[in-house]
């Protein structure tokens, strides 16, 4: 159903609204702080540091925007119903590329068993696309996968292929599938390797597309599952209590030219074959080669063949892991940040949406941001430099000193509203989290507020870590770096002293050579720096501080308190494997032996 | 399920396969081709280009005629 011109109007209003708070924001930062820079004259750096501040600060309100505009508004499914026969035919895509199949196919035995649970008759494949390098990790695929089909029973249900070449990357291996295999299917479920989704979230996903032909892709919001470390459980928490508001909000202002995110997704793979062929850019690698950051794309290409992109954020049972330490984390940043970069050649694709170039420029800004306020800060040290020096006798033979009034109050209101742009919405998220009961999953509104205020802490503390991390990423890229496309770890992830220093040395130096010349040469400014050049300096110790196993109550999320059918499925297929596994290695062990004995007897 | 499908877990009641012949056989992607064509995701030209080209375009009537 196409939108209808009020509920149309209804989202320019919202969009034009976000971006006008935005820009608001972003305009009186910087006139707050063209006045702080106004005693001693506003020079050409002031007005450098105040167009810094208006491009950061407008980027942050946008974000604080839209969750403003998620928090009064509460997820609701479409008009469809959950209870229609399935017709079509669908197959669920596993992507695979060095991983560990046990843990992967166990993933999709639970699927399987999860979508038998439901009774419903509908036909559901699943396709395993290997990519994989190692061929000692693809004998394995392919001796695990034999057992999963024994196990479930699934010939003629399930399948599998392992690609000569990798061409394309994630991608090349989905558009293989398509143009190989994609008439057999209706729709396609795009997973990641780590992805785990209820049977009853995969069937109302295919009943929604059928309730909807115009409907090409929709979109799910993982929850991160599994956390360990401290890093890991705070991403879990951020991930399950302030995500669905932003979701929310995201959803309401990009209306029917929504996200793709690579994965916990559905297609109709009609609407993709015809629209999402992918060509290699023009050029080399960092900015040229097989488009990385396909998923952004698809979504604007389905959008620009006038098929509906739509995020579904009030369906549960959607999973997927994360990262385990910081390091992880960088490295996933690094391939993102790559791919969101290479969009500022995709941004002037012919025939794209208005929106879809937005949400491209967002992306490409999402990644830039940190180096305006690298900027910002390397200005405001070089600031008192050229600064001249103060005149207190500016009246000629006026005996008494002229002492320029103080515009620090100018300041810490800057500051207060930057920060508040970062805390505010966080700390609504909790209230509203409390009010309406929902706080109860994460172990009551007193240990969720709790939560939200060690997550603040922990992302502050963190926060300067990650822009080194993404100013580097940046500079790379810019410097024509590829950084190719590594394995995700999704081990244990868990940081030596000596591993965290090695990833960070360079980091500790910037922050000791910051301060130390902040020191010497805007010693006034060393107090307003030290909460940015302290994590710096103790980088080492954060990484593997935040990579420990955490054993604390806080940052509960409701999967951990309940844990969720596909994921106990998942347990239990993992465990019976592994321990079969074992008892062949011993079995192996013992062979030889045996072996032996009889020929020695 | 399909009679497609049944006949295959027939099969692989009968006889237990290999995981190479389980990957070439039964459980080899089915065969469907569907067209994928590439579609168009950069302008041709540079933005620099295409302005000049643009300024060209609008500077030639001037300078055509008689």
């Amino acid at each position: 159903m196409a939108l209808s011109l009020a509920s149309r109007a209804g989202l320019y209003a919202l969009r034009f609204l976000a971006i006008a708070f935005s820009l608001l924001a972003g305009i009186g930062a910087f006139i707050l702080f063209l006045q702080f820079g106004s005693v001693d004259g506003i020079d050409a750096l002031d007005v450098t540091r105040a167009v810094l501040i208006l491009i950061s600060t407008q980027w942050l309100a946008l974000g604080a925007t839209v969750a403003m505009i998620g928090l009064p508004s509460r997820a609701r499914p479409p008009k469809y119903d959950p209870k229609a026969p399935i017709k079509g035919r669908t197959v669920v895509l596993v992507p695979v590329y060095n991983e560990d199949p046990l843990v992967t196919f166990a993933r999709i035995a639970a699927m399987d068993a999860s979508l038998a649970a439901t009774g419903d008759t509908a036909e559901v494949h699943f396709a395993v696309l290997s990519d994989t390098r190692n061929d000692l990790i693809a004998a394995r695929e392919k001796l695990i996968f034999a057992r999963l089909v024994a196990e479930r029973n699934a010939i003629g249900r399930f399948f599998y292929r392992r690609r000569e070449l990798n061409t394309g990357k994630k991608a090349g291996n989905i558009e293989d599938f398509i143009t190989r295999s994609g008439g057999a299917y209706d729709y396609a479920v795009i997973l990641d390797a780590d992805s785990l989704m209820e049977g009853e979230t995969i069937l109302q996903m295919v009943r929604r597309m059928e309730a909807e032909p115009r409907l090409g892709l929709l979109q799910t919001l993982p929850k991160v599952i599994r956390a360990r470390s401290r890093f890991g459980r705070a991403m879990q928490f951020a991930a399950a209590f302030f995500s669905p508001v932003f979701a929310r909000g995201l959803a309401m202002v990009q209306g029917e030219t929504g996200p793709f995110w690579g994965h916990n997704a559905i297609v109709r793979t009609r609407a993709f074959a015809e629209s999402c062929g992918l060509p290699a850019l023009k050029g080399k690698p960092p900015f040229g080669g097989h488009v990385m950051s396909h998923d952004y794309v698809e979504a604007a290409l389905l959008a620009r063949g006038g098929w509906i992109v739509r995020l579904d954020d009030d369906l549960g049972g959607s999973y997927e892991e994360g990262p385990e330490n910081i390091v992880d984390h960088a490295k996933r940043d690094r391939r993102w940040c790559q791919g969101n970069l290479q969009h500022s050649r995709i941004i002037g694709a012919p025939g794209l949406r208005m929106w879809s170039r937005f949400v491209f420029s967002q992306g490409i800004m999402a990644y830039i941001a940190p180096l305006f306020w690298v900027g910002f800060i390397l200005a405001s040290i070089a600031a008192p430099l050229m600064a001249p020096p103060p005149d207190y006798f500016p009246t000629p033979y006026w005996p008494i000193p002229y002492f320029p009034p103080s515009e620090a109050s100018k300041a810490i209101s800057l500051a207060i509203g930057i920060f508040g742009l970062l805390f505010l919405p966080k700390v609504l998220i909790a209230l509203r989290m409390s009010v309406t009961g929902a706080a109860k999953g994460f172990g009551g509104p007193i240990l969720a507020f709790a939560s939200t205020l060690s997550e603040l802490a922990l992302s502050s503390i963190t926060a300067p870590v990650l822009l080194m991390y993404s100013t580097r990423s940046v500079m790379q890229v810019v410097m024509g770096r590829d950084g190719g496309w590594p394995t995700n770890n999704r081990g244990d992830g868990t940081l030596s002293l000596k591993d965290s220093f090695a990833a960070s040395h360079w980091i500790v130096t910037i922050g000791l050579v910051g301060l130390l010349t902040t020191w010497f040469f805007a010693p006034g400014l060393l107090l307003w720096l030290l909460p940015v050049g302290l994590p710096m300096v103790f980088s080492p110790v954060i990484l593997s501080w935040s990579s420990r196993p955490s054993r604390s109550r806080l940052m509960g999320v409701p999967s951990e308190y309940a844990k969720p059918a596909v994921v106990k499925l998942h347990d239990e297929v993992l465990n019976r494997w592994a321990l079969d596994v074992e008892a062949e290695q011993e079995q192996d062990a013992r062979q030889p032996k045996k072996e032996l004995s009889a020929h020695h007897g | 399920m399909t009679a497609h499908t049944s006949s295959l877990s027939a099969l692989a009641s009968e006889a237990v396969l290999s995981p190479d012949a389980l990957i070439a056989g039964p459980c080899a992607l089915p065969v469907a081709p569907m067209a994928m064509p590439h579609q168009v995701i950069e302008q041709q030209s540079g933005l620099i280009r295409r302005l000049l080209t643009g300024l060209h375009l609008q500077a030639a009537p001037a300078g055509t005629g008689h």
